[in-house]
């Protein structure tokens, strides 16, 4: 299924907030734990990943470090900051009232439909 | 890892990137305005693609086809590009720098001023140790002078005899730069006579110094701690003193003293040579006074 690109754009923050409050994560990481996840259902082009995560960087809600793969490998993890576990409670808050709201708005069309 | 944004290398394979992957890498940064960060974007995201190849090889893909399917999954470079853009904003790049530069030049500055302000004397001896021969009063007899006085008073220490011969007052300028500018100094200019052995010089200092106003000036210099148990209690350590001072263990010298108040009427020098006490006044109201 395709999304709008707004409703994918307002959550991506939360969704990777959320991956990194469980355990640092590496940005292919993410991509494929989001997939897994979701069943597939999130799918995204995944370079947009790299710019989230640098926005969130450059606010402080993550911060990164690098490990050695190898002589010539480094790879760049994400760790959640306080200020992001914050900022994720915050988003968490805001998602649950707004798919509620939703939710309210959608459910007499959606039993007029048969949906429900 | 340091990987150059125009190394044309795969550092798994050993192998030349494809011109797909650096044409993918060239469009991306192209829309990265602040040039810095480009080595640092590229290598994360080259480190995506070619897990991302890895990957799709385990599925069965072969490497060319796996190259272009990790290349389509990444999106469209340009806009790439330009979401990474607003991520690595140039203006705070370039303030971050600007910072760290501004940072560093304080920092070399404040480093140069603290090692110059440890005074060396002119034959590049440590601060607090002072050669007689070239020391002669008329030496000091310079702009910076305040006053200076002769005098003719003896004390007798063992078989030592310590003839104060001349105060100079002066005024500390840049130079005396571990000290307040603008306060005042004064050296004591003393011959020593009697015989002894290098140990017994050590000894021949005064244990401290006190003016008018009780006012005690002590010394910096930490050679004269074994001397502690033999002073008085009352008096102060002598690193503790109001006043900081040097001195030379020559048989003619000079004491500096900093913290010098002018008006002062006279100087007490007190020796306390292994308990034994020995002291003399230098009044600064008498004697020849010498108008610079």
């Amino acid at each position: 299924m395709k999304f709008d690109k707004g409703l994918i754009g307002g959550s991506s923050a939360l969704l990777v907030l959320s991956l990194l409050a469980e355990k640092d994560c590496y940005g292919y990481e993410i991509i494929r734990t989001l997939e897994e996840r979701s069943d597939e259902t999130f799918l995204y082009n995944e370079g947009t990943l790299y710019p989230i995560l640098h926005k969130l960087e450059s606010r402080g809600l993550v911060i990164s470090y690098k490990e050695k793969l190898d002589s010539s490998r480094e790879r760049k993890y994400y760790q959640i900051t306080k200020a992001g576990l914050s900022q994720l409670e915050s988003e968490i808050e805001q998602w649950e009232t707004f798919s509620s709201s939703v939710n309210k708005v959608i459910l007499g069309i959606k039993i007029a439909l048969g949906c429900v | 890892m340091n990987r150059n944004a125009n190394d044309r290398t795969d550092p798994v394979t050993g192998k030349g990137r494809s011109e797909a992957v650096r044409a993918f890498f060239d469009n991306v940064m192209q829309e990265v305005k602040f040039s810095w960060d480009h080595d640092e974007i590229q290598a994360e995201l080259e480190e995506h693609i070619l897990e991302e190849c890895a990957y799709l090889e385990t599925k069965g893909l072969p490497a060319k086809e796996a190259e272009t399917e990790a290349l389509r999954r990444m999106g469209d470079p340009r806009s790439l590009g330009k979401l990474l853009n607003t991520a690595h904003q140039p203006w705070i790049g370039r303030l971050w720098l600007l910072t760290n530069t501004l940072l560093a030049v304080m920092l070399i500055v404040f480093v140069v001023n603290l090692y110059g302000i440890r005074e060396m004397d002119e034959e590049g001896l440590p601060f607090g140790w002072a050669e007689a021969e070239n020391q002669g009063v008329m030496e000091l007899l310079a702009e910076d002078t305040v006053f200076h006085v002769t005098c003719d008073e003896t004390l007798h220490l063992e078989q030592y005899q310590i003839c104060f011969t001349d105060v100079v007052c002066f005024r500390i300028t840049d130079e005396d730069s571990i000290y307040v500018k603008g306060d005042y100094g004064i050296y004591l200019f003393y011959e020593r006579t009697g015989e002894g052995g290098e140990e017994a010089i050590t000894c021949l200092t005064p244990a401290f110094f006190r003016d008018d106003q009780g006012r005690t000036l002590a010394w910096n210099a930490p050679w004269l701690d074994a001397e502690k148990d033999d002073w008085d209690p009352s008096q102060p350590d002598g690193r503790n003193g109001v006043y900081g001072a040097t001195y030379s263990a020559s048989k003619m010298g000079r004491f500096r003293i900093y913290g010098f108040t002018p008006g002062t009427k006279y100087i007490d020098v007190v020796y306390d040579f292994f308990g034994q006490r020995a002291s003399c006044r230098l009044d600064l109201t008498k004697g020849e006074e010498v108008i610079v």
